[in-house]
């Protein structure tokens, strides 16, 4: 349905004509995340109180207007692509609650604030907020909460579901939720609180949220371990499981990884290797940070690593993380598009699928690096090529493919932190039998009938489509699937 | 490497590959820029952020989009302060990519009718003798209190009033009548405090480079650095001819104006033959060390531009480069090789705002914080976001008043978390800027604003010094 002169009157009525935007240069500013696919909405609103996303989205389900929710952008699965036109919904307004309680170890914070914002706020009264995806500085809570966010530090600490203890919601009328609370303890009701977190804004928008901050641990170190054999690095991401202690993080990167950071920025450590796991370990005080490490290095050891380096400083700390940052911006020197996948397979899997991983480069003559986070599974495989070389493109795109199998086959899942979002509904069928997504449908049907809230995303295409009053609008005509 | 428009014309007039998707596939969209960027931090809006203008001056150069008045509001409302590129995992060049846009011809009935103030300005600073009239012309508007009137009639003639709000932070100008201070001609050298002693060859002979807004408004702070190189034991030669930069003038897209004043930079201090170029303005300073790649193109000038940029150097890097003293009091009289003076602590508490082009473009952050913590008896604050430009940005401040506004008065804000009695800067459009900003904020006797050569110059002068002129900066 296409945005009729009434409603936009409407909506100017509702926040003022100075937060609608139709201008075609407003359109491009709001038509990507951080994937790279764009998609040009009709129109782009900005909202900065719960009321007024409540009376938006009573308008917006009258008019039966896709409604494209959007936090800063920086999603990495397409959520926040407004496929198929409609309005984008701009929160990073809802920007002025940021309350830290450390009488109940809470925070309550409003869906727009930068999660770097809450961590300072929570680190100022002596607590933390552990979740880090790595957009940290610019990404919000809101959008955090909508994609069940991750990061290095979950391995220890979880990810952000594990953090939501209560959630202020509107949903698609313009009704707006109060659920959960302040307590750990909560069973009055569903959970509807778990249910909204990782909905990828498909059954409601999130305006506010309550989240638990634990004690900031003071001490911290970290540990490099070189190998001459990416899969025995592997192998000790296993052993480490099973023996402890658990680090705050443990990425691995690949032989070619180590090579490109160290040749963008080197680092003045001598790293040359196949594989380099990166381990953190934090604790209430240095005694314990030491002893986590020795019995960290004593794995390492055990599971075939030829070195093992324990930072001497928080310098010598920066720089080997320096590494694994750089990672990122040194494999994009190569080749200028990147494809960051986040298939996660349990860690016990993790050398298999290295190798499969290996064999997958070997067959496609892809760029295939691996650097992630090795400790939870979720390893990142990246390609970079060329988004201007369709030949390189399809190869790229049979390679995505056969990750995804190999995940799935090893038992692990599509998405570990990134979201299904536009670039991998249509893999859905192969993880959700038809029960498993008739459940969903449901769900969203019950929240959402006139499918106006990000319509086509996350659920497969023909999952909503043909549902309800507005069912399939703002649904393109043929899936793009995997694109860079 | 800072983005100027017409560097920008420079580097594109050569290939037929367009340069911008190199650039534009650089950028990831990951947003890291955002939270470093003044306009959308006032704004929110993503068209005013770096990726938004990456990403619409993409569209642009495509032919995705059409030049239209939003598009040009989002590009030409870039503060070219450069902190996106500091904050930039890929390093894409955002400003080159939205001044490459700004260059498509589409834009040109759309822009803004030459600013009457900038341009005023940029013919003012280009010429010796509009420049040698500029201070008394001060002193007279300062005399007759032509600020208020131009205020006032600010409905009328907003450029003027624009004009006006800048000017009301420039320091007391001196009567022409009573010269204290020496001819324009000569270089303003103070009394050496120490004999002039001769550095051993190779051991570091210097030459100042004043500016022209620099030198003709704030002299007492070029004063300051030489006096500091000649008390770090450094014989400061004068460079005769030089003027100003060219910076204002490139940003403006006025190529040919600004490669000429680099010719006649380069020819002035190659006859002085220094070891090194010093200055005290940071985006003078980031201008000289581009005149490389401005004159890349020339082949009478490249190597000697090229060499003129490797010599360059800001008066706080420079000073922080030396090693420490090793013995008592800072007359440079002690030791043979060059040191850095002396500081006593002064009972103030000092907060830091880089000058963009310092930080961002000269990559200049720590040696103010090493120079200026033993100066700051009562602490030496960090502001919540040191590196975010102010709003001065060139003439920016006169182009786009209301949002240079908004700008200014977020960061007072940001002083005012600080306590701060003195905020040091590092370059003449800041210090304008900021003491704007602590009029509007209320705080006028409260804090100070201060070049970092001004208040190291305090900290380090013998106290008995009987040198008139020397107490009353700020």
């Amino acid at each position: 349905m296409t945005i009729t002169a009434g409603f936009l009157a409407g909506l100017r009525d509702l926040v003022g004509p100075q937060r609608v935007y139709t201008d075609p240069a407003d359109l491009v500013a709001y038509s990507y995340d951080a994937t790279w696919e764009p998609a040009s909405p009709d129109a782009v609103v900005r909202v900065a109180s719960t009321e007024e996303v409540s009376r938006l989205l009573a308008l917006a389900a009258e008019a039966e207007v896709p409604v494209h929710p959007r936090g800063a952008g920086t999603g990495l699965s397409g959520g926040a692509v407004p496929r198929g036109g409609g309005l984008v919904l701009a929160l990073n307004d809802l920007n002025r609650t940021l309350t830290v309680d450390p009488a109940d170890s809470v925070a309550v914070v409003g869906a727009g604030v930068i999660t770097l914002d809450l961590h300072r706020a929570a680190e100022a009264r002596g607590l933390f907020y552990p979740p880090d995806p790595a957009s940290l500085g610019a990404c919000t809570i809101g959008g955090n909460v909508a994609e069940n966010a991750g990061g290095p530090r979950c391995l220890k600490y979880g990810v952000t579901r594990d953090y939501v203890l209560g959630l202020e919601v509107v949903l698609a009328g313009g009704a707006v939720l109060h659920l959960g609370g302040r307590t750990l303890k909560n069973v009055t009701g569903y959970d509807l609180v778990r249910l909204f977190t990782g909905s990828e804004g498909t059954l409601g928008v999130i305006t506010e949220a309550t989240l638990r901050l634990i004690p900031q641990p003071p001490a911290r170190t970290t540990l490099a371990a070189l190998y001459d054999d990416l899969t025995l690095a592997g192998e000790t991401v296993v052993a480490i499981g099973q023996a402890g202690p658990v680090p705050a993080a443990l990425e691995i990167l690949d032989r070619a990884s180590i090579r490109y950071a160290e040749a963008y920025r080197p680092s003045g450590l001598d790293l040359a290797g196949e594989a380099l796991l990166l381990i953190e370990v934090d604790g209430p005080d240095s005694a314990s940070v030491h002893d986590q490490a020795r019995r960290l290095e004593h794995v390492c050891r055990g599971s075939g690593a030829r070195q093992v380096l324990v930072a001497e400083d928080a310098a010598q700390a920066g720089r080997l993380w320096q590494v694994r940052r750089s990672v990122s911006a040194a494999i994009v020197r190569l080749k200028p598009t990147k494809i960051s996948e986040d298939a996660t397979v349990p860690r016990s899997r993790v050398p298999e699928m290295i190798r499969r991983l290996a064999a997958i480069r070997a067959k496609h003559g892809v760029d295939l690096v691996v650097f992630g986070h090795a400790g939870d599974g979720n390893l990142h495989p990246n390609i970079v090529a060329n988004r201007r070389d369709p030949e390189e493109m399809a190869r790229v795109e049979r390679a995505v493919n056969d990750i995804f199998d190999a995940a799935l086959a090893l038992g692990g899942t599509l998405s570990g932190e990134h979201g299904i979002g536009l670039l991998k509904r249509r893999f859905l069928s192969r993880q959700l039998g038809p029960a498993e997504r008739a459940a969903m449908r449901a769900v969203k049907m019950a929240f959402d009938p006139g499918n106006i809230l990000n319509p086509g995303k996350a659920l497969a295409h023909d999952d909503v489509a043909g549902e309800g009053p507005g069912a399939g609008q703002g649904l393109a005509a043929d899936d793009a699937g995997v694109r860079p | 490497m800072s983005g100027g428009r017409g560097a920008v014309a420079a580097g594109t007039t050569g290939g037929t590959t367009p340069l911008f998707e190199h650039d534009l596939d650089l950028c990831m969209r990951c947003s890291a820029c955002a939270a470093t960027c003044p306009t959308y931090g006032v704004l929110g809006h993503e068209g005013f952020s770096p990726r938004g203008r990456v990403q619409v001056a993409g569209a642009l150069l495509e032919g995705r989009l059409e030049p239209n008045p939003r598009s040009l509001e989002f590009l030409d409302t870039c503060l070219h302060c450069e902190a996106c590129r500091t904050a930039c995992p890929n390093d894409v060049p955002v400003t080159r990519l939205v001044d490459l846009a700004l260059d498509l011809p589409d834009f040109k009935p759309l822009g803004p009718a030459p600013n009457r103030a900038v341009r005023l300005m940029l013919w003012a600073v280009a010429h010796p003798w509009t420049l040698a009239l500029l201070r008394p012309g001060l002193w007279l508007w300062q005399r007759l209190r032509l600020g208020r009137l131009a205020k006032s009639a600010g409905h009328r003639v907003p450029w003027l009033a624009s004009l006006a709000e800048v000017a009301a932070g420039l320091p007391p100008m001196p009567s022409p009548f009573r010269p204290a201070l020496p001819a324009r001609r000569a270089p303003a050298l103070p009394a050496p405090l120490a004999p002039a002693r001769r550095p051993q060859a190779g051991s570091g002979r210097v030459a100042f480079f004043l500016g022209c807004v620099q030198e003709a408004v704030f002299a007492e702070t070029n004063r300051a650095s030489i006096c500091l190189l000649q008390a770090a034991g450094l014989e400061v030669a004068s460079a005769p001819g030089q003027g100003c930069c060219g910076a204002l003038h490139l940003h403006q897209g006025r190529v040919n104006d600004a490669r000429s004043m680099a010719r006649r930079n380069i020819a002035a201090f190659e006859a002085a033959g220094p070891e090194w170029v010093v200055n005290s303005a940071g985006g003078c300073g980031a201008t000289l060390r581009e005149y490389g790649s401005l004159l890349a193109g020339d082949p009478e000038w490249a190597s000697r531009a090229a060499a003129f940029s490797s010599r360059v150097r800001d008066i706080s890097d420079f000073l922080a480069g030396l090693p420490l003293s090793g013995g008592e009091g800072g007359t440079g009289r002690d030791g043979p090789e060059p040191h850095r003076p002396r500081s006593t602590p002064l009972p103030l508490r000092v907060t830091i705002q880089d000058s963009c082009h310092l930080v961002h473009v000269q990559g200049v952050r720590s040696p103010l914080r090493t120079l200026l913590t033993p100066v700051a008896g009562r602490g030496l604050v960090e502001l919540p976001r040191p590196d975010q430009c102010c709003g001065s940005a060139g003439v920016y401040n006169l182009e786009r008043t209301e949002l240079a506004l908004a700008i200014l008065d977020r960061k007072m804000e940001d002083v005012k978390s600080t306590g701060a009695d003195v905020v040091v800067t590092a370059n003449p459009g800041c210090t304008l800027q900021l003491r704007l900003g602590v009029a509007r904020a209320g705080l006028t006797g409260q804090v100070r604003v201060l070049h970092v050569a001004d208040l190291l110059w305090e900290s380090v002068r013998p106290t008995e010094s009987e040198r008139k002129g020397g107490g009353s900066r700020g």
